[in-house]
């Protein structure tokens, strides 16, 4: 008899997905790879179930119940079937912050890009990283509330939209049987070494006129508001607790506006700040010239 | 409401002043669940909002501390205005 799934463990959940067809729980496995898993599966684990929907249609019913046609869908159900788990995880997520940014750990602690939905975080957090620093995740980022720890989040990279060739050429090959439109999270990355340094860096990403990046300081009041922009609003979010931490991490953070019209820019300008002796966290450092 | 130079204000009921390392700060109301995020001057503006000071001292308040211009007094006006109608202050 074969073994079932495991479980993923995702923000603190444990999540299995059941019926689903062969070729899309393999594609599933790979898109989750990064995750901790439990085998055999818990009890408690949340199921998502692909059901049969009549003439070989197949439904998705997440955790929470809802359901969806997968006939009407263009997109794989491996895909689906991560997105619903990654957005009931979200919902679910308890002591942490979600916040949509990516992240790198740098020489000087780790650093937050936040921006606009195509600003270009992901393409910043893979050029840091190809530059050599650590990814911790290119679109959510899990911080605990209080310690406001960072957290390595190891979703598949989402790589549908168009990249810089310049960046494309400094990825690692991608395997050959990975999921289309994905990049495996490298694996030394999601890997749990050492604790994650702490936040002492915030991006606020923005397209610019210039090729090359320009690095703006940026008020902690402004950061604070960028911060609490980014937090994702689940069902038991408080404005209020939200707005306490985000301040302490404003407060604790370097904080700068970086614009670039490039991907190249924005990575080379942000690899230089990242790189160069950072100041005392806490302290508010003049951009580098 | 009309105003004028002795007219006072305070921070709105659940309001609070969270004053930020660099000069500048966020205005948090708990009814509104809303915040703002307040420059240098804004802030300085909001840290005399205690129902004891005027506008005409804010003013000369203001005027020590920014001792290279004048304080325009329409453009603080109007800043308080703006801060009243969004519910983060009001007229004593």
């Amino acid at each position: 008899m074969a073994l079932a799934d495991p479980a993923w463990i995702v923000l603190g959940t444990p999540f299995r997905c059941l019926g689903v067809p062969a070729d899309a729980r393999r594609d599933l496995a790979a898109l989750l790879q990064g995750f901790p898993t439990l085998q055999p599966p818990p009890a408690e684990a949340v199921a998502l179930r692909v059901e049969a929907n009549g003439g070989g249609a197949l439904l998705l019913v997440d955790g929470q119940g809802s359901r969806w046609d997968m006939a009407e869908s263009e997109a794989p159900l491996s895909s689906h079937l991560e997105y619903r788990l990654i957005d009931d995880a979200i919902r679910r997520a308890a002591g942490r912050w979600v916040l949509h940014a990516g992240a790198v750990a740098a020489p000087g602690g780790t650093c937050l890009i936040v921006g606009e939905s195509g600003a270009g975080k992901t393409s910043l957090a893979l050029w840091l990283w190809t530059s050599g620093l650590r990814l911790i995740t290119d679109d959510l980022c899990p911080i605990l509330c209080g310690s406001l720890t960072p957290e390595v989040f190891p979703r598949a990279l989402h790589m549908d939209a168009d990249y810089s060739p310049r960046l494309l050429a400094r990825l690692p090959p991608r395997p050959p049987s990975y999921p289309a439109a994905y990049y495996p999270f490298p694996e030394r990355d999601a890997a749990p070494l050492a604790p994650l340094p702490p936040i002492t860096t915030l991006l606020v990403l923005e397209r610019g006129p210039d090729a090359e990046g320009a690095l703006e300081l940026l008020s902690q009041s402004e950061a604070t508001h960028q911060l609490v922009k980014a937090v994702i609003k689940s069902p038991a979010f408080d404005f209020g607790e939200a707005l306490a931490d985000m301040l302490r991490l404003a407060r604790r953070c370097r904080c700068y506006r970086l614009r670039s019209s490039t991907p190249e820019g924005a990575g080379e300008r942000a690899l230089a700040a990242l790189t160069t002796t950072p100041a005392s966290a806490g302290q508010v450092a003049s951009p580098a010239a | 409401m009309s105003l004028d130079l002795g007219t006072t204000f305070s921070l709105a009921p659940g309001v609070q002043l969270e004053p930020l390392g660099d000069g500048s700060a966020v205005l948090y109301s708990r009814d509104l669940d809303e915040s703002l995020s307040l420059n240098h001057t804004a802030a300085l503006l909001c840290s005399f909002a205690d129902g004891q000071h005027t506008i005409a001292m804010v003013v000369q308040e203001m005027s020590h501390v920014f001792t290279a211009s004048s304080i325009d007094e329409d453009a603080l006006v109007a800043c308080l205005r703006e801060l009243a109608d969004r519910r983060f202050l009001r007229w004593r």
